[in-house]
């Protein structure tokens, strides 16, 4: 069994074979002791575990979609698994019900559920026997019956998004459960069903609008196959609409992503009607920006701390001080300068970037702030009639992030070139002043999101392609009344119309050091270092 | 010679051995037929993992009941609260992995690495308890070969040390070290361990002789030191000044009357000392914010809103804790822990999800649930809090240099993993055990009292 445990101080006073210290010392020896509640033990592990709890707390907030894991049984009593990733707050949407393809597993389709419930979808992934067909019709029976018992699903607006083995199985049931039909039939990189079995259930079964999509590259399903389901669709009345995606091959990658969300928007837009859809629309990014920031969950740990302290504060008894030794003065004049030293020069560091730009900001930050190596960029930005109202901060977050951006890519750019179209936080033409930004604050977010998906690549095309790829998995283009247009809004908000997405998108090629304007039709174009050429379109827009 | 000699010389030798093989590991595990061997056993059918994991748990309990009779010699568990905790975990452990394997048959969600961390973490576990049952047996007899088996290890270490090629691991244009390893944080935190053993070693021969050992020692800490620097290990770093900041505490009892003076004047000055180092700190921290200087740069890189390593370590975290207050009590499985965040918790920001991989208790405590993290802690808190500091003998010093090895590797495991690695698991509990040891035999025979200095 274990031994009762002597406090450190007796265990200290023990091993140094001395006397307890004198009442003299004791308040002095308190004061650093109560500052140093992490030494004992207990203490210690109880406020980290508070941190702890309120950083589960925290990041549970932050997150913006819930999750259920679900094992659902059939008629037959096999069960099958599923998961349903809800967007918050969890209330009544439409839904779409997701089979992934052959090979796939719920692990894999993470990715593509949240990219459809980003858009405000609660979306259900079923993870079915693969090997036994018979087995798909009980379980989607099984998972409508629980769809139709819970909250959040609005089962009068249900879409099937079927990939693959996933979409052959999801049209069979569809046929053999006329009644069971949903609003929305996706077909991604499907159509495996014999013809002529096909046209006669058509004629008689279907009626329920289908999306068909297919990368014209599919080396799995050729693109024939689809073409001609279309038409026999076409041909039987069901409403039908056929998206080829040229260069894609059977998994859809690279574009898996920017599919997703399409198929999301499409989703979105059929269920809860265009208007609506996009009028309450509300981004993840929008949701984490609103969510209640950190400190606010460690408030239990500060007060159990600062609650420790004032207990042991009061218990110790009060004594009258011993004098100080010179040494020790000197030790406490010397800790007081060098405190008052170190928080000045704190504050000089973080405080002026928070102040609106002036010419004492910028005196400030020449002076203490900018980097040598940034002067140049510094004052060539700074000397720009754009700051006007923005904060130091924004200018010195240019002359950083772009510097040191400029540093690692792996192509040149020339110093004129960095300094207008990569360096410029001001992105439309200067003809064009009935658009121009008033926000500038939009460098840090898109670099921090798109420079670690470029950062080997060697040139500014390749980049280029990568760019709009991402941004179209994060941003929807829509028609919208009163689209954002600042690029920070738009980042925020997640949506755009086409006219935004090409400002967002030239600041994100700037972000990371790809020069890039808009044309005189407002087009992003890009300087591939010889030239100026069209930047590379989203390979798919919208469906 | 004597049975026990010989006993003491065969553990000994078994103790490093083991040790040596496993720091290994990774090297170990690149071999195609020790990976297919483990495949074998630990995923050939879901019979064949239920018996092994019943096996283990089989072991583990023999064990234990064998070190409790022998003990007490009387029938039935009396176990201490650490063995207890201890107890709990593996159950905890085993019985998450059996059900992982119940639930998930897909042989493809469980690759070698998968394996390789419940071997390496559930072994760690009933080694260490091999070794407290060592240790019940041979009282303080067991600290004299563990302070070769440290030596030996610091001397591998310190030849380890110097071995590096230029593998892909840079840090600007400066190659960090690896050494034998596959990964520079990896070998940073087994420096910063072997420089704390080392120093520790250090301060023992000086006060207890001979000093050829400690000049020994010496030496072997500053090719430690070299190969911790150029690691480029932030992780490493801390730990290192954490273990450091430990010894220091528990060598000052060590040092007599002087030393006794030195705390005093401490506790009264204690303030304005910690206030004189923050503001120091922070002064540099400003002056020296952009330097060039590699070493200064890294290790003020922390303070870098632009550096991607560290921000996405915190945002693995937050993601993790997502994970864990989703399924606070059961967690998601052996395997899948990883998987499950790529797929539905990480932040979209995030280009790839490796980060998630560098906390081990972020780990422990999304892959077993709530509980396991909190009974590993507990049993943690308890290795370290379990002794009397009351004696100043060679025994405890040893104890106190293993358990400031223990905590280099514990907060290392914080920040860049190592739990699940052979190469950092099986010190820490080796480490974790030894200095948990308690005196099982008389203590007057011991009583050897350090020289006044």
């Amino acid at each position: 069994m274990m031994q009762p445990q002597p406090s450190p101080v007796d265990a200290e006073n023990n091993l140094s074979g001395r006397s307890p210290p004198s009442p003299g010392a004791t308040r002095n020896r308190n004061c650093f002791c109560a500052l140093c509640v992490f030494s004992r033990p207990g203490g210690f592990f109880l406020s980290l575990v508070l941190v702890f709890l309120g950083a589960l707390f925290w990041a549970k907030e932050q997150d913006p979609f819930s999750r259920k894991w679900l094992t659902l049984k059939t008629v037959s009593v096999s069960s099958f698994k599923c998961v349903a990733v809800l967007p918050k707050p969890v209330q009544r949407r439409p839904v779409i019900i997701f089979a992934h393809g052959s090979g796939g597993s719920l692990m894999d389709d993470g990715f593509e559920l949240r990219q459809m419930a980003e858009l405000g979808l609660a979306v259900v992934s079923l993870e079915y026997d693969q090997t036994n067909e018979a087995a798909f019709p009980a379980a989607m029976v099984a998972m409508q019956q629980y769809l139709a018992r819970q909250k959040w699903a609005d089962t009068n607006a249900v879409a099937w998004v079927g990939f693959s083995l996933g979409a052959n199985r999801m049209l069979d049931f569809a046929l053999q459960y006329p009644t069971q039909q949903p609003r929305l039939l996706v077909q991604l990189s499907g159509a495996g069903l014999d013809q002529s079995t096909l046209n006669f259930q058509l004629a008689t079964n279907l009626h329920c609008p289908i999306l068909l999509i297919h990368g014209d590259q599919d080396e799995i399903f050729p693109v024939a196959d689809t073409k001609r389901l279309a038409s026999v669709l076409q041909t039987n009345g069901v409403p039908v609409a056929l998206v080829i995606i040229p260069g894609l091959p059977h998994g859809m990658e690279p574009e898996r992503g920017a599919v997703f969300r399409t198929i999301g928007e499409y989703c979105l837009s059929q269920l809860s009607g265009k208007k609506s859809a996009w009028e309450n629309y509300h981004s993840i990014a929008h949701w984490q920006a609103e969510a209640p920031p950190f400190w606010l969950f460690c408030l239990p740990a500060f007060a159990w701390v600062a609650g420790w302290l004032v207990w042991w504060w009061r218990k110790q008894p009060q004594h009258p001080k011993m004098p100080f030794t010179c040494g020790e003065i000197i030790l406490r004049w010397v800790a007081a300068l060098l405190a008052i030293c170190a928080l000045a020069e704190t504050a000089a560091h973080l405080l002026p970037p928070h102040f609106a730009v002036s010419e004492r900001t910028l005196s400030i930050a020449r002076k203490v702030l900018v980097q040598p190596k940034e002067k140049a960029d510094f004052e060539a930005l700074a000397c720009q009639p754009i700051w006007n109202g923005q904060k130091l901060k924004t200018l010195l977050d240019h002359v950083e992030l772009a510097g040191y951006n400029r540093s690692l890519i792996n192509w040149q750019i020339d110093d004129k070139i960095y300094r207008d179209f990569v360096l410029a936080p001001v992105l439309e033409p200067s003809t064009n002043n009935s658009h121009l930004s008033t926000n500038l604050n939009w460098r840090r977010p898109l670099w921090e999101e798109f420079y670690p998906r470029i950062r080997h690549e060697s040139s500014p095309e390749d980049a280029a392609k990568i760019v709009v790829r991402h941004l179209r998995e994060r941003v929807t283009i829509a028609t919208l009344p009163n689209p954002p247009r600042e690029v920070p809004d738009i980042w925020l908000k997640q949506i755009t119309d086409e006219a935004g997405f090409e400002i967002i998108y030239v600041a994100a090629l700037r972000s990371v050091g790809v020069p890039s304007r808009l044309d005189a039709q407002n087009q992003a174009e890009f300087y591939d270092g010889t030239k100026w050429a069209a930047a590379p379109s989203p390979s798919v827009a919208s469906f | 010679m004597e049975r026990q000699v010989y006993e003491r010389w065969l553990f000994c030798c078994l103790l490093f051995g083991f040790v040596f093989v496993l720091m290994l590991g990774e090297l170990l595990a690149g071999l195609e037929y020790f990976r297919s061997a483990l495949r074998y056993v630990m995923l050939a059918s879901s019979w064949w993992s239920i018996i092994t994991v019943t096996s283990l748990a089989l072991l583990y309990f023999l064990i234990t009941l064998l070190k409790t009779r022998s003990r007490s010699w009387q029938p039935g568990f009396a176990l201490t609260p650490r063995e207890t905790a201890r107890t709990v975990l593996v159950v905890l452990s085993l019985w998450v992995y059996a059900a992982g394997f119940h639930d998930h048959s897909e042989p493809r969600l469980f690759d070698i690495s998968h394996c390789m961390s419940v071997v390496v973490f559930i072994t760690g576990i009933l080694f260490g308890q091999i070794i407290d049952a060592r240790i019940m047996r041979a009282g303080h007899d067991v600290f004299s070969f563990n302070r070769v088996s440290i030596l030996f290890f610091l001397l591998f270490l310190a030849i380890a040390s110097g071995v590096h090629e230029d593998f892909p691991y840079k840090y600007s244009e400066v190659t960090r070290w690896i050494g034998l390893w596959t990964n520079p944080n990896t070998f940073g935190l087994l420096m910063a361990t072997g420089l704390i053993l080392a120093f520790g070693l250090a301060i023992l021969r000086t006060i207890w002789r001979p000093w050829l050992k400690a000049l020994f020692c010496l030496i072997a800490a500053g090719l430690l030191g070299l190969g911790l620097l150029h690691s480029y290990s932030r992780g490493a770093w801390m730990a290192f000044g954490c273990g450091f900041l430990y010894l220091g505490c528990r060598a000052a009892p060590f040092a007599g009357n002087s030393a006794a003076g030195i705390f005093r004047w401490f506790r009264r000055n204690g303030l304005p000392v910690i206030v004189v180092l923050c503001s120091a700190g922070l002064v540099l921290f400003w002056q020296l914010y952009g330097a060039e200087h590699p070493i200064v740069r890294r290790l003020l890189s922390v303070g870098n809103a632009n550096d991607f390593s560290w921000r996405n370590r915190v945002a693995a975290w937050q993601g993790s804790s997502v994970m864990i207050a989703d399924r606070p009590l059961s967690g998601f499985g052996w395997g899948l822990s990883t998987a499950t965040f790529n797929a539905y918790y990480r932040p979209a920001k995030m280009e790839e999800g490796g980060a998630v991989q560098t906390n081990d208790f972020y780990m422990i405590g999304s892959t077993l649930g709530l509980p396991a993290l909190g009974c590993f802690l507990w049993f943690v808190g308890l290795s370290f809090k379990s002794s009397r500091w009351d004696d100043k003998t060679p025994y405890d010093w040893s104890r106190a240099i293993c358990r400031a090895g223990a905590l280099v590797l514990l907060i290392g495991f914080w920040f860049d993993g190592g739990l699940f690695k052979m190469a950092t698991a099986v010190p820490f509990w080796i480490l974790l055990e030894l200095g948990a040891a308690r005196d099982h035999k008389t203590p007057e025979v011991h009583q050897i009292s350090a020289p006044a200095t």
